[in-house]
């Protein structure tokens, strides 16, 4: 194994594998702007390109793009209130107003560092689970999943607000908009108004993009001012975001569980991982009432959440076929132009390649990170550039953003349409966060649980895996509720 | 009307949003209906409570020198401007539409011309070079311009 | 709200201009000036290959090897686009073949054949009718294949037959290979099938036939053969039955040959009919003879292509490729069943 690992190493390094991950890196970062070819589209033109490389080669390449894409979102996110990527639109509700004040520079070092040791930890988390990867899927079924997709609503009572009942209702909404279209394992059509488009639900990214991009563009046009209103100096450089992640380093080892979980279990995906990180910040900060306004954990969290699980959602990838997310779907595709079989195969006889692909995405990210640090300044200096310039090209990218992933305007109108409703909730102090949340894991909830009534009826509720998540999870869910009371155990005692 | 009464209004427009999707779920097989109608109820419920019960007090709004009066015209130009982009791009298509519509509203912010130019210029080549050279993504050609012939 | 109206009018507008090239439109013969008409017409031009699947898939795989290669069998050369255009199981992309794409040769496209099987059943919002699309040839011919766990006690196709024991197979859905076929099994062979659906494709059925949640499944050869071609051949895995132009596991029966009547066999054929057309590519109706023959053609030597076939090979995709002719008369089959066979079919299916 200590050989494969070094043998993976000395893969990635040799030429022409780290030129091609450059190439990747490169191409990344052009494609990382645009919300909607981010992903799985852009990976997918880049396959052709892959046919006459070796393995090694092949996936420097692709994973090198794929890191820096991402990346890439968090950046766009934080300068504009624009995720680039779906994965990064929690970045927008603290990273962007930390922009606003004056700390683009610092927000950018805190996400990107972040985004690194996520993918650090999720790459030694695909090294690691190894040897006990395959016994330790195969005991999962879909009951186990259904409830990592309910531990992760659960997380929805952290990012309520002021507002308790208003928090849950939007959450409500989101999962009552993830029912749009095919029911799970029916053809009865539900909510579509007879569109066609509407056959496989609303979909994630024009829902993000007007949800998020459109409030804040409003905002932009309302203060007719740079997007940072305020000038702090060094205080909001790119070290002190570094430092923030170090301050805070128990959240970002807890953020990077939490995005590896759901890099493993399929469906919930890096757009669930960052809401539940974030709803994790929330509920673990000694003072909530910062998130929204520009605390710093509220980027570091989720950052790192959703690059633990960009990096282990290849975890089950290699070890069954089965994609963690769309992104490792395409690469599913690589796996298969490069006569790799996922399962057995890429755990021992291919194990140096599996290895060369944690190894890519840490020197990736690497790479990607080192790059970003040297351009902060230049990107930082975006925001104190006259507001009205910038309007005109960011309506176009949301614009292009939400057409491009399935090439139809009728999507750049439900984001219009996500976009008046992100200006209502926002006016009249609804929470916006959990409405994705919901919309993001309604179809995987909806989905299993379907699957386990219908295979185990109601027995798989005694499972034993299923009764201690369903715990975790009404803790989860009442932990706002309890901690005031906790906190006053604990002072009561200290007094 | 004051706030609150639009906070109300949006709560009951939740209401019945949830109380129509709870009937309409009525119809679909057992399978189907389930969890529809499930957070369907559920969501009414909420959204009623929401009406009902007090926020938790807000903390004071951070200071902004814009008063309600300015703001609201603004916010009403800038929905206005980002239909208007998308009714341009849907008449003429991306192309066409977006460095047009880039130069109709910086100049009507009284941005002068070379930055106006630059600016449109930059937006299209970014456009027509990644988009449709590089990804050959298909951009629309625009519902008028079909129509006349020209897409 | 103006604009569906301004839609409607502007449809009319756009049916006006586009009339004469429509459907039905006189065509003559290919002769050799029509051919040098062909290729000054291609010549500097994009083909656009529409896909009414996502990005990755098989189909979009598919459509992307071709993309690469048949411009060189074009007259003209021109070159080719891959448009993904994914919406409603495809049925999206192909009421846009038909009724929305220009018929000028510029464009073709792919959609799950099983729609064409849909249009047979008479599903909702079909806007097409395949029997008038100008096909170009289908990529391969899949055979379903059902497997079972070992340890789950069914051997043999008999055991599902014999009914003491229920048979749970794992299903992406219904209007799938994955669910439609062991529904049909059920009435067809009076086989105890009990359908789990809504996997996450046939890489979530087989993980969960990998962990033991269901008992087996159905799906084509070309995919089982890769998730669980070593489960099998180790013995994990037992194939019980298959249906296809051929077989593709030595002594396992075909469906047909199982059935308990020949109203069952007629059911079977019938609900496998598309998997012999399996990805077909086709143009619009109505694209000027000519062109449309220049397309056939260029489409039969792309896939007899080394270099075609090298990548197909590294991406796994099965070529077994049938020519327009083929496609066209497995299409007028599969429309032209006998009523009383697709009323079974209906019935079985639960569609009324």
């Amino acid at each position: 194994m200590l050989e494969a690992l070094v043998a993976g190493l000395g893969q990635v390094l040799s030429w022409p594998a780290i030129g091609l991950m450059f190439v990747g890196i490169g191409a990344g970062f052009v494609v990382g702007i645009m919300p909607g070819v981010g992903g799985a589209t852009a990976l997918a033109l880049m396959l052709p390109f892959i046919f006459k490389m070796q393995p090694a080669e092949a996936f420097a390449f692709l994973l090198g793009m794929a890191s820096v894409l991402a990346m890439t979102g968090e950046i766009t996110s934080i300068l504009f209130g624009v995720p680039g990527e779906p994965v990064t639109a929690a970045a927008i509700l603290d990273g962007h107003t930390m922009a606003k004040k004056g700390e683009a520079g610092r927000a950018l070092g805190a996400a990107l560092f972040g985004a690194f040791i996520g993918a650090v930890i999720g790459a030694l988390s695909l090294m690691i689970t190894i040897p006990v990867v395959q016994p330790l899927l195969r005991s999962f079924g879909s009951p186990e999943f259904l409830m990592f997709a309910v531990l992760g609503i659960a997380f929805v009572s952290s990012l309520t607000g002021i507002s308790p009942a208003k928090g849950f209702a939007v959450a409500a909404l989101g999962l009552l908009l993830s029912c749009v279209g095919q029911a799970p394992g029916t053809a009865t059509l539900r909510y579509v108004f007879g569109q066609l488009y509407l056959w496989e639900g609303i979909r994630i990214v024009p829902a993000t993009l007007g949800l998020f991009a459109i409030p804040e563009l409003v905002d932009l046009v309302v203060h007719r001012s740079a997007i940072a209103r305020r000038d702090v100096g060094d205080l909001g450089g790119v070290r002190q975001g570094f430092a923030d992640v170090l301050r805070h380093r128990w959240l970002a080892v807890r953020a990077a569980v939490i995005g590896v979980v759901v890099g493993v279990a399929p469906g919930i995906g890096g757009a669930g991982a960052q809401w539940i990180a974030y709803g994790h910040a929330v509920q673990s900060s000694s003072t909530p009432e910062r998130f929204g306004k520009g605390a710093v954990e509220g980027v570091i969290a989720p950052a790192i959440a959703s690059a633990g699980e960009r990096t282990s959602a290849l975890i089950p990838t290699v070890a069954f076929g089965i994609p963690g997310n769309v992104s490792t779907a395409v690469l599913l595709g690589a796996f298969i132009i490069q006569g790799l079989v996922p399962g057995k195969d890429m755990l021992e006889k291919d194990l140096a390649i599996t290895f060369a692909m944690a190894w890519t995405m840490i020197i990736a990210n690497v790479i990607a990170i080192a790059i970003c640090v040297l351009l902060v300044r230049q990107l930082a200096a975006i925001t104190r550039v006259r507001g009205t310039l910038l309007v005109p090209p960011l309506i176009a990218l949301v614009f292009l953003g939400a057409y491009a992933e399935r090439n139809t305007l009728f999507d750049v109108g439900i984001a219009l349409a996500f976009g008046a409703l992100g200006l209502a909730l926002n006016a009249l102090g609804w929470p916006r966060a959990p409405l994705i949340l919901g919309l993001v894991l309604g179809g995987v909830i909806e989905n299993y649980l379907s699957l386990s009534v219908s295979r185990y009826d109601y027995e798989w509720l005694l499972r034993p895996g299923v009764a201690f998540m369903l715990a975790a999870a009404v803790l989860v869910a009442l932990s706002p509720y309890l901690q005031p009371w906790v906190r006053r155990l604990r002072s009561g005692r200290a007094a | 009307m004051t706030a609150r009464r639009w906070d109300i209004a949006f709560g009951l427009a939740l209401a019945v949003l949830f109380a129509w999707a709870a009937l309409e779920s009525r119809r679909w097989s057992e399978l189907a209906r389930t969890f529809p109608m499930a957070v369907a109820v559920f969501g009414l419920v909420l959204a009623l409570l929401a009406l009902v019960l007090p926020a938790r007090k807000a903390d004071a709004p951070e200071p902004d020198e814009l008063s309600d009066d300015v703001r609201r015209r603004r916010t009403a130009a800038a929905v206005g401007w980002i239909a208007a982009f998308f009714l341009a791009v849907w008449a003429l298509g991306f192309l066409v539409a977006i460095p047009l519509a880039t130069v109709a509203y910086l100049r009507a912010c009284g941005e002068r011309w070379p930055v106006t130019a630059a600016i449109a210029a930059a937006s299209w080549a970014f456009v027509y070079g990644l988009f449709d050279r590089v990804l050959h993504v298909p951009l629309p050609p625009g519902e008028l311009l079909r129509a006349a012939g020209l897409g | 709200m103006g604009r569906p109206s301004v839609l409607a009018v502007l449809a009319l507008v756009i049916a006006a201009c586009g009339g004469a090239a429509g459907p039905g439109a006189p065509t003559s013969a290919p002769t050799a000036a029509a051919t040098e008409n062909v290729a000054a017409f291609y010549q500097g031009k994009t083909v656009r290959i529409i896909v009414g699947l996502e990005a990755g898939g098989g189909f979009d795989t598919t459509a992307r090897v071709l993309s690469r290669h048949i411009g060189k069998y074009i007259p003209g050369n021109p070159t080719v686009v891959v448009e993904n255009m994914p919406g409603a199981g495809s049925r999206l992309a192909a009421n846009y073949l038909y009724k929305v794409a220009q018929p000028d040769g510029l464009t073709f496209g792919v959609f799950n054949e099983l729609q064409v099987l849909q249009q047979a059943l008479g599903a909702a919002d079909i806007e097409f009718d395949a029997k008038k699309f100008g096909w170009l040839g289908s990529v391969f011919s899949a055979t379903i294949v059902c497997i079972a766990r070992k340890d789950s006690g069914f051997t043999k196709i008999q055991d599902v037959m014999s009914g003491s024991k229920q048979f749970i197979v794992g299903s992406t859905g219904p209007g799938s290979n994955t669910g439609d076929f062991p529904q049909v099994l059920r009435t067809a062979l009076g086989a105890n099938i009990k359908i789990v659906s809504g996997y996450n494709g046939t890489a979530g059925i087989s993980r969960a036939v990998d962990s033991g949640e269901v008992h087996g499944g159905c799906w084509t050869w070309e995919s089982m053969s890769v998730t669980q071609g070593k489960n099998i051949q180790d013995g994990t895995m037992v194939p019980l039955v298959q249906q296809g132009d051929d077989k593709v596991v030595q002594n396992v029966p075909m469906a047909a040959d199982v059935a308990k009547d020949a109203a069952g066999k007629a059911m079977v054929l019938a609900i496998t009919t598309p998997t012999s057309i399996s990805k077909s590519f086709t143009a619009p109706p109505g694209v000027p003879a000519a062109r449309l023959a220049a397309l056939r053609e260029a489409f039969t030597k792309a896939w007899a292509d080394p270099a075609l076939k090298e990548e197909a090979v590294k991406a796994k995709i099965d070529i077994n490729p049938k020519n327009a002719d083929a496609v066209q008369k497995t299409v007028d089959t599969l429309l032209g069943f006998d009523k009383a066979t697709m009323e079974a079919l209906k019935a079985a299916l639960a569609l009324k």
